[in-house]
């Protein structure tokens, strides 16, 4: 195996440093995690490991890259990813072709390998990530899950040295989670080298070699003690405490309300009720639904069957009225800016509040404090950092007030510190601005006793959980 | 025949229609291509739409010509009435099979016409985008609303927020690409190589000469 | 190992090519969300023998894609390649005017660019923009002499149709592409060499 190495490497955006005085060798055929908060760097050094950085970025970098004695971002594409493949947290906007098949000979092809050798390579990498069946779907309608199996499906059949992949399971479900921890662990079992970044490593904790730790764009490789304590920090399975509803009444209401994705029945006709000023969490696999399911309920997805708010059918309501009712905190932060800076964002959102009273100057600086926002007023919102925008977006759409709002996965890509704080913030606020929310997450570490009902999607059906009340 | 070719007949006449003034031609193109159409078993439906969609702005530029024309201008108003008949019946016989033969297209794009790799896989990359942005779309305009503003067409804010989701998508689509081994100007193998058949040629230069020749009568 | 020597780039970078391909989609699919209203416009004036004004008015978001792609990468080729990008996926998308509209969208890709051509392509600010507009303007129109047959329109409406066309490229490709101009560098979102 060819040597990967990170020698002194420092990495900036314009005036502000994101990697310090990096070194870093991975043992061959080792399984190695990285860790840190976010936004402490641990992407942007995956980045430029693949060598897609510094081409891809904007930044300035100092100090090597080599794979083998060559710079990392010199070597041409094609060699490149036979030495070192690449896991996206979102593999949504990187495929380029319509279907699983297509993608892989396209990868295939663009590694110049010999057109009679293609298809076995296709099929090989395909079984490995138990995904043949899905060979010539639509990647589109492929959930979170099949569409990294797809993606590592691609490293794979490209047999690349090294596997770097970062928060690999972010938009993935605990069982798609651990079919495809078992198809890494195989492959590193082939003599590969794994780097993975994550926030959470139930699941694979035995399999891990090393530990490296980012904090402010600085590494360092931890001591065995250090090891145990970062293992040990995460329990493995939370247990969420809710009880049953037993309102007569809803907020909203689905009568034989149907989803499907393409020809796939994502919820066959069901008939559920959501009461008025409850936390209301959704969980179940990924692809099963659960956005889809939030996106109908804003009118952005079609849907079977009748969905009404207060009582009012949700098809017959014009979709600018329906939404100062109703809103989604979207999972894609930049989708929801109106402005340029932090400043000019807030001050919008408090123009436009519900409750104008409780969003006092005063209230606003108390939050963006706790939310470690506070000296980037006067930043433009299109540079803040995935994390940061996240939290802003929270607490704008919190500003506004809108009586019902809706959670796609509020707390994914942040670390554990800041998911409580935000959190600590939506109960804060919904409480007193009388709201109902409903919210999908995945970080069920966080969110186990915050709830009043658990609503389970899974094999169509959407059903209550938890204890009676 | 091979789609490139086909492209390419279609494409030339339909350039040469653009400066001709015969009705006469035009109705000789449309009644050619009626007759190929028999060949391409066509669904009703798709009958029904060869007809309807040139008519308004067929009739439009029609009455228009009546209207204010000047000079010869009523045999200029059936020549651009029977000109749109003929531009769309031309051009469906490429495009109404293009379903089925759209991959065959852009590879003969590739691998025949030597069209750079980075564009044909930049359009086919878009291409397999396009339900995605029509999303796209509508979820720009009711993330807005969601913070009490209505993004209008004639604001520039709506083509901000469009362009902002169209630079994103091509740094990642492009980080993507390259992941996937992409390399721009590099070589790469075909699972599927392309070959056009001579007769294909043939055909070509014989419509297209055939084509030239009937140019010469003065036809009305 | 084969690597990329440095004092080698390509004309047309990965990345640009794919922007040009997405803002055209976007602009386009922007704009075909109005075929409707278009319709029925063209459809109200056909009777008066007014239907061209229907075009007219459109065109200026139509060719939105030109200029646009050349404020974006600066490059000269890109107002054509852009409105060839528009066209192109149309066409490819089964659009029942795929030919045709392939040809027209080089002619105005052709016709925007060659505001920017004329200043040297070294104005990418409002005065590109705005000679964009203006030979936008010229070129479709002697264009729409031979295809649209308006070379044999009287006079006075062909000065009408002329004045409409350019107030919609001026409004579309010029004001409008000079304010989401200000938003961009603004935002900071766009990172050239």
């Amino acid at each position: 195996m060819t040597d990967l190495v990170v020698d002194h490497v420092n990495f900036a955006y314009r005036e502000t440093p994101v990697l310090t005085d990096i070194s870093l060798k991975l043992r061959p055929n080792s399984f190695n995690l990285l860790v840190g908060p976010s936004g402490s760097g641990k992407s942007t050094l995956l980045k430029l490991l693949s060598g897609l950085y510094p081409t891809f970025s904007d930044g300035t970098l100092t100090g090597k890259l080599t794979l083998g004695g060559y710079d990392i971002h010199d070597i041409v594409p094609y060699q490149r990813v036979t030495h070192i493949g690449y896991l996206f947290q979102n593999p949504t906007r990187q495929f380029v072709m319509r279907t699983p098949f297509e993608e892989l000979r396209f990868s295939l092809e663009n590694l110049q390998v010999r057109p009679e050798d293609i298809e076995k390579r296709i099929t090989d990498a395909m079984k490995s990530v138990g995904m043949t069946a899905f060979m010539h779907h639509d990647l589109l309608n492929l959930s979170g899950g099949e569409k990294q199996k797809v993606a590592l499906a691609t490293v794979l059949a490209a047999d690349s040295d090294y596997l770097l992949l970062d928060e690999p399971f972010a938009n993935v479900d605990p069982v798609a989670r651990l079919q495809l921890i078992d198809v890494i662990k195989a492959y590193q079992s082939q003599g590969k080298t794994i780097l993975i970044t994550d926030h959470d490593w139930s699941g694979y904790t035995d399999a891990i070699d090393d530990i490296f730790v980012m904090t402010d764009g600085r590494l360092h490789n931890t001591s065995s003690e250090e090891r145990q304590q970062i293992l040990a920090k995460l329990p493995n399975q939370p247990t969420i405490h809710t009880s049953l509803p037993n309102e007569k009444e809803g907020i909203i209401t689905l009568e034989s309300v149907t989803l499907k994705n393409g020809k796939r029945t994502l919820l066959s006709a069901t008939t559920r009720l959501l009461p008025k000023e409850k936390r209301i969490l959704i969980t179940g696999p990924n692809g099963v639904g659960k956005s889809t399911l939030l996106s109908a309920l804003v009118k952005l997805y079609p849907y079977g069957g009748t969905i009404t708010y207060q009582q009012e059918d949700i098809a017959k309501r014009k979709i600018a009225k329906h939404v100062q009712d109703i809103a989604l905190v979207f999972q894609n932060a930049e989708q929801q800016f109106v402005a340029m800076t932090v400043q000019e964002e807030l001050t919008q959102a408090q123009a436009l509040s519900h409750s104008p009273e409780l969003w006092s100057d005063d209230t606003i600086v108390t939050v963006l404090t706790q939310l470690n926002l506070h000296d980037l007023r006067d930043h433009i919102v299109y540079q803040l950092s995935g994390g940061q925008q996240k939290k802003l977006q929270v607490l704008l759409m919190l500003i506004i007030g809108t009586p019902t709002l809706l959670f796609d996965e509020p707390l994914a890509g942040l670390d554990s510190a800041s998911q409580q704080h935000l959190l600590d913030i939506i109960a804060d606020f919904t409480t007193r601005q009388h709201q109902t929310v409903i919210m999908i997450s995945h970080q069920l570490h966080a969110v186990t006793d915050w709830f009043d009902y658990h609503l389970k999607f899974d094999n169509q059906q959407l059903n209550y959980i938890g204890g009676a009340s | 025949m091979n789609p490139l070719i086909k492209f390419t007949t279609v494409m030339v006449i339909a350039l040469e229609l653009t400066f001709i003034k015969s009705v006469t031609l035009n109705v000789i193109v449309i009644g050619v291509s009626a007759f190929l159409y028999l060949f391409l078993k066509l669904h009703w439906r798709q009958w029904l739409w060869l007809f309807i969609l040139p008519l308004l702005p067929g009739l439009g530029s029609w009455f228009s010509l009546m209207y204010f024309g000047t000079g010869d201008h009523e045999h200029m108003a059936w020549i651009m009435l029977s000109r749109v008949f003929a531009y769309l019946w031309l051009g469906g016989l490429f495009t109404l099979k293009l379903n089925d033969e759209r991959d065959v297209f852009l590879a003969t794009l590739e691998q025949k016409a030597k069209l750079s790799a980075t564009f044909v896989y930049a359009l086919v990359g878009v291409l397999n985008f396009m339900p995605a942005v029509s999303q796209e779309m509508k979820t720009i305009r009711v993330a807005s609303q969601m913070r009490g503003q209505t993004l209008h067409i004639w604001q520039p804010q709506l083509y901000f927020k469009a362009i902002l989701a169209a630079i994103r998508w091509s740094q990642n689509l492009a980080e993507g690409m390259v992941s996937h081994g992409f390399t721009e100007g590099a070589a790469r193998t075909h699972l599927q190589v392309v070959t056009i058949k001579r007769r294909d040629w043939f055909l070509l230069i014989i419509i297209l000469i055939a084509f030239q020749l009937l140019l010469l009568p003065n036809w009305y | 190992m084969q690597t990329i020597s440095k004092s080698k780039s390509t004309r047309w970078a990965l990345r640009d090519v794919l922007l040009l391909a997405f803002v055209a989609v976007f602009i386009g699919f922007i704009f075909w969300v109005l075929g409707p209203i278009y319709n029925l416009l063209s459809a109200a004036l056909t009777p008066l023998g007014l239907a061209p004004f229907a075009n007219e008015l459109l065109i200026g978001g139509w060719m939105m894609a030109a200029p646009l792609a050349s404020i974006l990468i600066r490059q000269a080729g890109a107002g054509v390649l852009g409105e060839l990008f528009a066209s192109a996926v149309e066409m490819l998308l089964g659009g029942q005017w795929g030919v045709a509209t392939l040809l027209s969208g080089f002619v105005q890709g052709i016709g925007s660019e060659a505001g920017f051509a004329v200043l040297g392509y070294k104005n990418w600010g409002w005065r590109g923009i705005f000679a964009s507009a203006i030979t936008g303007t010229i070129v479709t129109f002697i264009w729409s002499a031979f295809r649209d047959g308006y070379s044999s329109y009287h006079i006075g409406l062909l000065i009408a149709l002329f004045i409409t066309r350019f107030l919609s490229l001026l409004f579309f490709g010029g004001v409008l592409v000079v304010a989401i101009q200000k938003l961009i560098e603004k935002a900071g979102v766009l990172h050239r060499d």
